[in-house]
């Protein structure tokens, strides 16, 4: 009995974890959204760096102010306050005024996120319950669009569709390239579809979101586009338009795939992505608003918990053996 | 050949270096511990005074009412105290010390079986039995053993050469050095159960230990069924829906209800040696390895033997010494002192480094999804934490299956918010057996 006797750590098995955990899920989505931002940097300058920013560092100082003020454990080191922040940001236009951003970053981490209990309790996105506030308080504000560095048209494509109509539209002449590379109006981080594209696939390959949201969103999306437009040329816009204009390959990769508040498993999870999808389909096309993405993804996020009830079959239940 | 996979299940097989070297014989220790229970509820009464003096071998502990197996103790010496000891899986537990004369003076209490196949089945099981090995079901004793249940016959015996599915086991080790000794076991089980068949369990990926069975010509006395192994495959539960493709009913069912007997390639040399050489169970074979151990061994060690014993035939620690858990990573059991024996159920002594501990707290649930991904029951280990969390144990119960769990610690595992999914399971349950007591005593 030479040994030494250490003080040993007792706890409950397993001993072991797996890597991931909730910060690396958070540092791999900022990671994903390095293109994205890069791309509005580049499309809208210095504006587009103060709304990120400023988006950014408010949800985190709401977010520790919060946890202080509620008694909680402080952990804005995880950062998802720092990805919601940063999301809200770059759905935002570029000359947003200061106090809307801090407004917005301070509605989503408060009445998003924090009254609820915290990160995994929120029963709606917390960005897009920060965006929805801003929207309906202050629609001119969040909807004053610039065009970007090197494009002409300073709306985004969907508003000239819905306000302007078909023919007008026309004249524009949008150019699929230009639209995919992201010179077009919209919310800063969301244009360049190239960008989120790259973000998405890094995150579904890391096995950070699974592909059922994205695919699901962006198929059925597709899939409900072109059935009007083969129906009605004259009246619909081309389903590939529908996926490179407005937030939906945004919503699809970073807003959908939200683990809080989206479904649990593979079905569901696809199920829940077809919603989003048709869902944003019926909103831009028969909705008031030109780009119902944001609205969509709030919806099926209430039908989420109704989908967790799609559920494994237990191991040995209601099946006696013969 | 393919195992079924319901729906989770994990493969880990680079996760660990496991020791695949040939099995040590561990001098007897200076003192040993021996439980006198090993289920709660069940005790064995003590045959021996503090003070006397006993050989190796000798039976120290039995159960007057047989639920039990027989204590042996495993060297020669004095008993020292009979007073209770704290266990981490069983809290006091009233144990026998004994310190040894370093003698070993054996003297041998059962009858030696040379010639098995020609003995009467009752009297094999009876000296397996006497000799405190595990490997005959209640179900299937004999009449005069139990008192008016019917004898349920066996019709598949299966021996399990994988444990729970972890990367490698001690079992490989057995069967890639016992190989001979295992066909004869095989044929012991034959002539004890007649059983429709015996199948031998090995992981695909283990070529020395299927060499080594069909080398041996076990494949003439058993099926080896060579498996394409994840965790945890190895627990009955999940080799029963592999083997015959159904699934026992959950919670409650028991695999020997449909003829089935699942067993270790331990259990087995144990049962033969038993049988043939008239020894008791006194000695288990149990892997040592881990970052936090300098180099580590297969052993073969006395029953009750410290664990700090084994940890110096290992060369010690290396650096801090952070857990140690008999019993795989996943679902093994921290233990606290270094004085702890090894028992009957002991296969693994894993050592963690200090620098390996994970002492992050745990966070709300995120509804990533991954615990269910992995479940290998087909649970929703995160609403059965959820619920368990907050003192819906009925709810758990009813809704979500909480009496299923397997206790395999894959669901804690994956977790991104470290949440004690396991821990939350079992306080579950432990919460409503205690309400089923106590309504049923009120």
């Amino acid at each position: 009995m030479e040994t030494p006797n250490y003080p040993f750590y007792v706890s409950f098995p397993p001993h072991v974890f797996v890597r991931k955990s909730i910060s690396t899920i958070m540092y791999n989505h900022l990671l994903a959204l390095v293109p994205a931002v890069a791309a509005a940097l580049y499309y809208f300058r210095i504006g587009a760096l103060k709304v990120m920013l400023l988006a950014m560092v408010s949800a985190m100082v709401f977010e520790a102010l919060m946890q202080k003020f509620l008694k909680r454990d402080i952990t804005i080191s995880d950062g998802s306050a720092a990805l919601s922040g940063l999301l809200l940001g770059m759905l935002l236009p570029p000359n947003c005024p200061w106090w809307v951003v801090v407004i917005g970053a301070g509605s989503a981490i408060i009445i998003g996120k924090q009254i609820y209990g915290g990160l995994g309790n929120n029963p709606f996105n917390t960005t897009l319950i920060g965006w929805v506030i801003l929207r309906l308080s202050w629609p001119d504000r969040i909807a004053s669009w610039v065009e970007p560095f090197g494009g002409e048209i300073p709306d985004p494509p969907l508003n000239v569709f819905k306000f302007d109509g078909l023919e007008s539209f026309l004249d524009y002449d949008f150019q699929y390239l230009k639209l995919f590379l992201g010179s077009q109006a919209g919310g800063i981080g969301t244009i360049c579809i190239l960008a989120l594209l790259a973000g998405g696939l890094y995150l579904i390959i890391r096995r950070i979101i699974s592909w059922h949201i994205p695919v699901g969103l962006l198929g059925s999306l597709f899939v409900f586009a072109s059935i009007l437009w083969l129906v009605n040329e004259e009246a619909y816009l081309p389903p590939l338009f529908h996926l490179l204009s407005g937030t939906a390959v945004f919503g699809a990769f970073f807003l959908a795939t939200d683990p809080v508040t989206s479904p649990l498993r593979p079905l569901p999870k696809l199920i829940y992505g077809i919603m989003c999808g048709i869902l944003i389909m019926i909103i831009r096309t028969w909705g008031k608003y030109p780009d119902g993405t944001a609205f969509a993804i709030l919806l099926c996020n209430a039908a989420a918990p109704l989908l967790n009830k799609i559920r494994p079959k237990p191991y040995g239940k209601e099946e006696p053996v013969a | 050949m393919k195992s079924v996979k319901l729906y989770g299940g994990l493969e880990l097989k680079t996760e660990l270096p496991f020791p695949d070297l040939p099995i040590e014989e561990m001098p007897a220790p200076e003192q040993i511990i021996l439980p006198l229970s090993d289920r709660p509820g069940i005790f064995c009464r003590p045959l021996v005074e503090r003070g006397e003096t006993v050989f190796k071998g000798e039976k120290i502990a039995e159960d007057p009412t047989r639920k039990m197996l027989p204590v042996h103790s495993s060297v020669s010496g004095q008993v020292t105290d009979i007073k209770p000891y704290r266990y981490a899986e069983g809290g006091n537990t009233l144990s026998i010390f004994i310190e040894s004369d370093g003698q070993d003076n054996y003297r041998p209490e059962l009858e030696p079986i040379e010639d098995f196949a020609n003995a009467e089945p009752v009297a094999l099981i009876k000296a397996i039995r006497e000799a405190g090995v595990k490997i005959i079901p209640f179900e299937t004793l004999p009449e005069a053993e139990r008192k008016g249940t019917k004898v349920t016959p066996v019709k598949h015996f299966v021996i399990n050469g994988i444990g729970r599915g972890f990367a490698g086991t001690i079992s490989r080790r057995l069967v890639v050095e016992k190989a001979p000794e295992l066909v004869e076991a095989a044929r012991l089980i034959q002539h004890i159960f007649h059983p429709h068949k015996i199948y031998l369990i090995l992981n695909q990926e283990h070529e020395d230990a299927i060499e080594a069975a069909k080398g041996a010509g076990l494949d003439s006395e058993v099926e080896i069924l060579a498996l394409d192994v994840f965790y945890p495959l190895g627990h009955p539960h999940l080799l029963f829906k592999t083997l015959f493709n159904k699934e026992i009913p959950c919670p409650g069912g028991k695999a020997i209800d449909y003829g089935v007997v699942f067993s270790n390639v331990d259990t087995a040399i144990h049962a033969l040696e038993a049988v043939k050489t008239g020894t008791p169970l006194i000695e288990r074979y149990v892997t040592v390895f881990g970052g936090g151990i300098t180099s580590p061994k297969n052993l073969k060690v006395r029953l009750g033997t410290p664990l700090n014993g084994l940890i110096e035939v290992c060369g010690g620690f290396q650096g801090n010494p952070g857990r140690l858990v008999l019993g795989n990573p996943l679902d093994g059991m921290a233990q606290f002192a270094l004085d702890r024996p090894v028992l009957k159920d002991t296969r693994w002594l894993w050592v963690q480094p200090e620098e390996e501990v994970v002492k992050e707290s745990y966070r709300a649930c995120i509804n990533c999804g991954d615990c269910i991904e992995v479940c290998p029951v087909g649970l929703m280990p995160n609403f059965l934490s959820k619920f368990c969390e907050f003192g819906k144990f009925e709810e758990a119960a009813k809704q979500y299956d909480l009496f299923t769990c397997i206790d395999c610690g894959l669901c804690a595992y994956v977790c991104p918010a470290r949440r004690p999914i396991v821990h939350l399971i079992n306080y579950g349950r432990r919460e409503l057996s205690l309400k089923e007591t106590e309504n049923g005593n009120a």
